[in-house]
């Protein structure tokens, strides 16, 4: 029955990677394939490895669940945080402040920004919040998508070096593979290579000679949101404030990192409900600032994605697929940290999500083994290289209409320098290390 | 340490009672309060129940524990939940109001009831209502005899919850910790669910009330109302009653758990959402009403949220004991558990019936299916028509028909009380003679 479910997952996975010319939402094909994968499962009473008797299938179903529901809500929390602070225009507080007209300094500000930005936020937001503002400062959109790949570039970069930057860091760090401490230590160096390499390439090119451009003004609904209002600096503080503190929470009480936002998240509830947006507001404009309007825009379908394909690939872990896939990449390919650039480079073409969760199910290394490490860079930055390789190029692109084959000629090359930077500066450290 | 936990849970407790006095919305104490108490666990080195010893590593076992059973319950919800809000979106329930044509006011009462109570069976009590109430709006201008309705619409999908695993959250929550199984469920509760509604309706068609005609109702209006149905209406209520119904079906086939049946179903529903052609020639832009993705932020997170602190506060609890403690207490004070349950009932009408039941879960160490957990099943399901504050439903007709709580009181609490008394001895004496006999 092994091939059935093998061939489930492989269809499964094809719709996903088709999604757009198939015009399927790719949770469906998710959600399908991870009830189905369990159910040939439980109606065969397949051997797990990991429990055994009567009850086993439910039992591990149990447990998986729980591990799944951690990132969930964790995603949850953090993505509604996120939108609350975007609905009363907190990011307006650091936008408003870049006022160069240099081209070259402004590339090199927007980078920056958007690399510690990603660090705390996720790169999806730091992408459409930094794109906002480019809009703003750059007339001429031919110009402009340069700074758009940067962001993306940066924003990648940014996230793979905080156990809240990313999913896929995050997820390692849930999972317990890596500790907080540990990863921004090792990983901070190669992030900013990876980031500093391309823009000490660029800097050297033509198009960002000279001063911009003085840009229009008006542009309709992204200009909206660049005027702070009353409540845009407490509740950026509160929202930022409340990220931050889930690594603190988590080395305090020792308790799952969900647990430290969703307690961020009852705080800055509680904020919202006293703040005051703006002066007389009427009951019908106030609700755009509640926190109930925040969760209803959070993308409850990328929640019930990841669900579906984290069920999915559990399902394999169980029943020993992914071992055995890990004992064959070891025979062919001796070093693991070519194991771990691969994941990167493939990552650029599917969703780097259920390539972390397949890691982790296949590899038996301890907390904080470089392995881990090499990985969370990887998976978090090798997406640069295509735009549709990470969830920030998808943004973007969607949002600037980017063209694939321009961003293939363009900058994937400069992606490539720096990802590959940073990889060889980890192989060198393990290398050292090892000696 | 162990005093902190409890403080912070009655502190906790409080502020959602006093929701609406406060202002302040339920869910921030609920999560608050379901954090701190495990904080207080962890930090404090407690001894938790399940745990080997005492140490933050044991304990997060536990929590993983909790979190896979509550998680099992807010996925199932998210699921029924989206279809049913997708459902809606392509008026599918127009499929079924439409039917409605009587003008005699007592025949439309029994019409309305027995749907409410049956279509309550397989959706939530409060989307019942709700659709309910939409009806009642154009079928009966009078907005103060149409509440007289509204409260029996309470009612009935109050009862008509109680006997169906995939009704109302209580009887859910009871089925996926499994404590009770879909066929003894219904074998045990659908005649007292059925007299828990036929009681007070029998008493209410003596009253003048329900006497004559309506006087309002012109025919205009029920040719605008055959107009809302789309295309797609009638695909759209098969395919997500079937998909919902669908959920015990699939647990009794894969014993896998309930959730994963209702997120298969939301898959196919989904799917079908994304082919189906609601009306004629439509732009890309009339199109989004009518997605999963729509309908998804449609939901009511907050709710989900409310659940998953509440839950985890009262696991906290279960995790010290506390509720055994109580459990065995209870037990000496009140010698017989029908009283204890039907208590639970009375309560339910006073205090969210949710936590309620989660806490009687963590008191009672009983085997599946035992007389204890289907009495519960039945008085937390239907106590709360006692007061107008006191279920999903009642809340929901409170805010859609602005229903004074001392007018429900006055007027309809004896009859919800009638009903919930005769089901509960109903409850009693159908056990007796099923096992007993």
């Amino acid at each position: 029955m092994e091939w059935l479910i093998i061939v489930s997952f492989v269809i499964g996975y094809l719709l996903i990677v088709f999604e757009h010319p198939l015009k399927l939402d790719k949770a469906i094909p998710a959600l399908f394939m991870g009830i189905f994968i369990w159910s040939v499962i439980a109606l065969n009473h397949m051997p797990l490895i990991d429990v055994s008797g009567d009850h086993g299938t439910t039992e591990a179903v149990a447990h998986h669940l729980g591990k799944i529901t951690e990132i969930l809500l964790f995603l949850l929390g953090a993505m509604t945080i996120v939108e609350v602070v975007d609905a009363h225009h907190g990011f307006s507080v650091i936008t408003n402040r870049i006022r160069t007209k240099n081209k070259t300094h402004l590339l090199w500000i927007i980078s920056a920004l958007a690399f510690v930005l990603s660090s705390i936020l996720d790169n999806l937001t730091t992408t459409i919040v930094l794109v906002s503002l480019l809009r703003k400062l750059i007339y001429r959109r031919e110009e402009r998508i340069w700074y758009v790949a940067f962001v993306v570039i940066a924003a990648n970069a940014g996230g793979a070096w905080s156990p809240i930057g990313d999913v896929t860091t995050t997820m390692l760090w849930i999972a317990g593979k890596v500790s907080s401490v540990q990863l921004i230590i090792n990983l901070i160096v190669p992030s900013i290579l990876c980031m500093a390499i391309p823009l000490i390439v660029a800097s050297r090119m033509k198009i960002f000679k000279g001063n911009l451009e003085a840009a229009e003004d008006d542009e309709g609904y992204y200009s909206s949101k660049s005027s702070g209002i009353q409540s845009s600096k407490i509740m950026l503080m509160v929202g930022v404030g409340a990220l931050v503190f889930v690594p603190i929470f988590k080395s305090v009480t020792h308790l799952p990192p969900w647990m430290g936002v969703m307690f961020g998240l009852g705080i800055v509830w509680l904020v919202t409900e006293f703040v005051e947006p703006e002066l007389d507001l009427d009951e019908q404009d106030r609700m755009k600032y509640t926190l109930r309007h925040a969760l209803g825009r959070v993308e409850l379908s990328s929640i019930l994605f990841f669900l579906g394909i984290l069920l999915a690939i559990s399902g394999l872990e169980s029943l020993g697929i992914l071992k055995d896939l890990a004992v064959k990449m070891d025979a062919i390919i001796p070093s693991q940290d070519l194991v771990a650039t691969l994941i990167g480079i493939l990552s650029a073409i599917i969703d780097n999500v259920p390539l972390v969760a397949a890691a982790i199910g296949m590899y038996e290394v301890p907390l904080d083994h470089e392995l881990w490490h090499f990985i969370a860079f990887s998976a978090g930055t090798g997406g640069s290289m295509l735009v549709i390789g990470s969830a920030a190029g998808v943004a973007a692109m969607g949002m600037e209409k980017i063209d694939f084959i321009w961003y293939l000629k363009k900058i994937s090359g400069l992606a490539a320098l720096g990802f590959l930077g940073g990889c060889i500066y980890l192989a060198l450290v393990n290398y050292l290390r090892a000696a | 340490m162990e005093m902190l936990v409890i403080v912070c849970f009655i502190v906790g407790y409080l502020l959602i009672v006093f929701e609406h006095p406060l202002k302040l919305d339920k869910t921030i104490p609920a999560l608050l309060m379901g954090i701190l108490c495990w904080t207080f666990i962890s930090i404090g080195g407690l001894n938790v129940f399940g745990a080997e010893e005492a140490g933050h590593h044991d304990v997060n076992n536990v929590v993983l524990h909790h979190l896979s059973s509550i998680a099992a319950i807010l996925i199932f919800l998210i699921g029924a939940m989206t279809i049913v809000e997708l459902v809606d979106l392509h008026k599918g329930f127009a499929v079924i109001t439409n039917r409605i044509r009587t003008t005699d006011k007592r025949k439309l009462l029994w019409i309305i009831s027995w749907l409410a109570f049956f279509l309550s069976s397989v959706l939530d009590n409060l989307t019942t209502t709700i659709v309910f109430v939409s009806l009642l709006r154009k079928l009966i201008r009078d907005r103060n005899e149409r509440i007289w309705y509204v409260s029996f619409v309470i009612i009935a999908a109050n009862a008509g919850g109680a006997w169906t695993p995939i009704g109302d959250v209580t009887t859910t929550m009871l089925w996926i910790a499994g404590k009770v199984s879909t066929y003894l469920l219904i074998v045990n509760l659908a005649i007292p669910s059925v007299i828990c509604l036929a009681l007070p309706l029998f008493i209410a068609s003596f009253l003048k009330v329900f006497q004559g005609q309506i006087s309002s109702m012109h025919s205009a209006d029920s040719r605008d109302l055959e107009r809302e149905k789309l295309l797609s209406s009638k695909t759209m209520l098969i395919a997500g009653v079937g998909a919902l119904i669908f959920v015990p079906i699939f647990k009794t086939v894969t014993h896998l758990p309930p959730w994963m049946g209702m997120m298969l179903g939301l898959s196919i529903v989904w799917l079908i959402s994304e082919y189906i052609h609601p009306e004629e020639d439509f732009s890309e832009d009339r199109r989004h009403k009518y997605t999963v993705r729509h309908a998804l932020s449609r939901i009511e997170l907050s709710s989900i949220l409310f659940f998953l602190g509440i839950l985890m506060a009262i696991s906290a609890l279960e995790s010290l004991g506390k509720l055994a403690q109580l459990a065995a207490y209870m037990d000496r004070v009140i010698p017989n558990q029908d009283v204890v349950a039907t208590v639970i009932g009375i309560m339910s009408a006073v205090i969210d019936n949710v936590p309620l039941v989660a806490a009687t879960m963590g008191m009672y160490e009983l085997p599946m299916d035992a007389k204890m957990w289907h009495f519960i099943a039945f008085s937390a399901g239907t106590g709360g028509s006692m007061l107008i504050i006191g279920s999903a439903a009642g809340v929901a007709a409170m805010g859609m028909e602005k229903i004074d709580f001392i007018w429900y009181l006055k007027r309809i609490a004896w009859l919800a009380a009638i009903g919930f008394f005769a089901g509960c001895l109903a409850t009693s004496l159908i056990h007796l003679i099923l096992h007993e006999a």
